[in-house]
């Protein structure tokens, strides 16, 4: 366990606060920067005010669930990347999570070395695509002022 | 299961709440696990610190028992509860406490409320109201009564299901939804016709206190004396 600050910012997102409160203190003990939200609608409201290299999101929650919070967060944000946490294992969830834009969907209870490791495929999945986003922007401008 | 051709036949809808009724219960006792595996993991994250020269946090060794035994708790009040719904499959018929059922569905029924931000209030009787049934489809025609409250109400609304009896029949009040457009509905018929064979009813009623209710009415003894 290296609890060195891994520079990498994570929202937690799942209706069960004694959960999030307990894995939320071990990811922050392995030095990842963690926020929490007990809700579909409020995850949106902190995504969209903040830059996270990964959001954790559960599956069933009361008013907005996990795959429409899904849908509106790739929506407003292409590049996150989202990992699916929950307890509800069918395959067809796991197929229309996967299809709605999910980088990974992984069952409860989970292993926080598994779960850890995850984030830290997100983290460098989005740096490469926001690498690549601003080499696009780069090209565009260059392209179009003719340099 | 298929016909004697072959072809898929759909569940009954007897099967199909046995399984919603586990597929919810067991969801929430997964919920239970996890939260222990977490809190279980800051245990070993003391130890690892310890270990490693760091001291132990008796603070902390005592707030880690405490979230444990509450997740001990809530999980065997939902064994304990899917049991008791699971034995209410064994006789056909039988003399039921009405107390019996709803104390199941104040437990099992708490988690489809919660997943509409809906507070779940149930209250029982003092009195020992025995109405002869079979329990499980009892039961079925409650939550079904249940669930159908539920889509008419708002998060921070509150489901209050209270026991109510008079001489020679008992039942359950339901309020704080807004049940006007239900007539329609297709679970409020099914728990129409599953308490018509119980020789009870099923009401949707204006009302001066709760301004809409419905009412499940069935032939009871009551006895008011239990203690």
């Amino acid at each position: 366990m290296d609890n060195k600050a891994l520079g990498i910012r994570v929202l937690l997102v799942d209706d069960e606060v004694e959960f999030t409160s307990a894995l939320s203190e071990r990811m922050r003990t392995r030095g990842l920067d963690v926020d929490v939200s007990s809700n579909g609608a409020e995850a949106l409201k902190m995504a969209e005010a903040e830059v996270y290299n990964a959001v954790v999101l559960d599956l069933a929650m009361p008013g907005m669930d996990g795959i429409e919070t899904l849908k509106r967060l790739l929506g407003n944000n292409p590049d996150l990347q989202v990992i699916l946490l929950t307890g509800h294992a069918t395959l067809e969830k796991s197929v229309e999570a996967m299809k709605s834009g999910a980088m990974e969907f992984m069952t409860k209870p989970a292993k926080i070395d598994v779960l850890v490791e995850k984030i830290r495929q997100a983290h460098e999945q989005h740096e490469r695509l926001t690498v690549a986003r601003i080499e696009d922007t780069m090209n565009e401008i260059q392209k179009r002022m003719g340099w | 299961m298929t016909d004697a051709q072959g072809h898929p036949q759909p569940l009954s809808d007897d099967l199909a709440f046995f399984g919603r009724i586990s597929a919810g219960v067991t969801h929430e006792l997964n919920n239970v696990v996890s939260i222990i595996e977490q809190v279980t993991g800051l245990l070993e994250d003391q130890l690892y610190s310890a270990n490693a020269g760091g001291t132990l946090d008796v603070d902390k060794l005592q707030s880690v028992h405490d979230r444990i035994m509450t997740q001990i708790d809530r999980g065997v009040e939902l064994i304990h509860n899917l049991n008791r719904f699971s034995h209410t499959v064994d006789e056909a018929e039988r003399d039921t406490d009405l107390n019996e059922l709803m104390a199941i569905l104040s437990v099992l029924g708490r988690r489809f409320a919660a997943l509409k931000n809906v507070s779940f209030d149930v209250s029982l009787s003092t009195a020992s109201i025995i109405v002869r049934c079979s329990p499980y489809r009892l039961l079925e025609a409650m939550f079904a009564v249940e669930l159908t409250a539920l889509t008419t109400m708002n998060p921070d609304d509150q489901l209050t299901l209270a026991m109510i009896h008079e001489s020679g029949r008992a039942g359950i009040r339901v309020t704080g939804g807004t049940f006007d457009n239900l007539s329609d509905s297709m679970e409020l018929s099914r728990a129409q016709a599953i308490l018509a064979e119980m020789n009870g009813e099923l009401q949707l009623l204006d009302d001066d206190t709760f301004g809409q209710k419905i009412e499940i009415w069935l032939p009871a003894t009551v006895i008011t004396d239990v203690f």
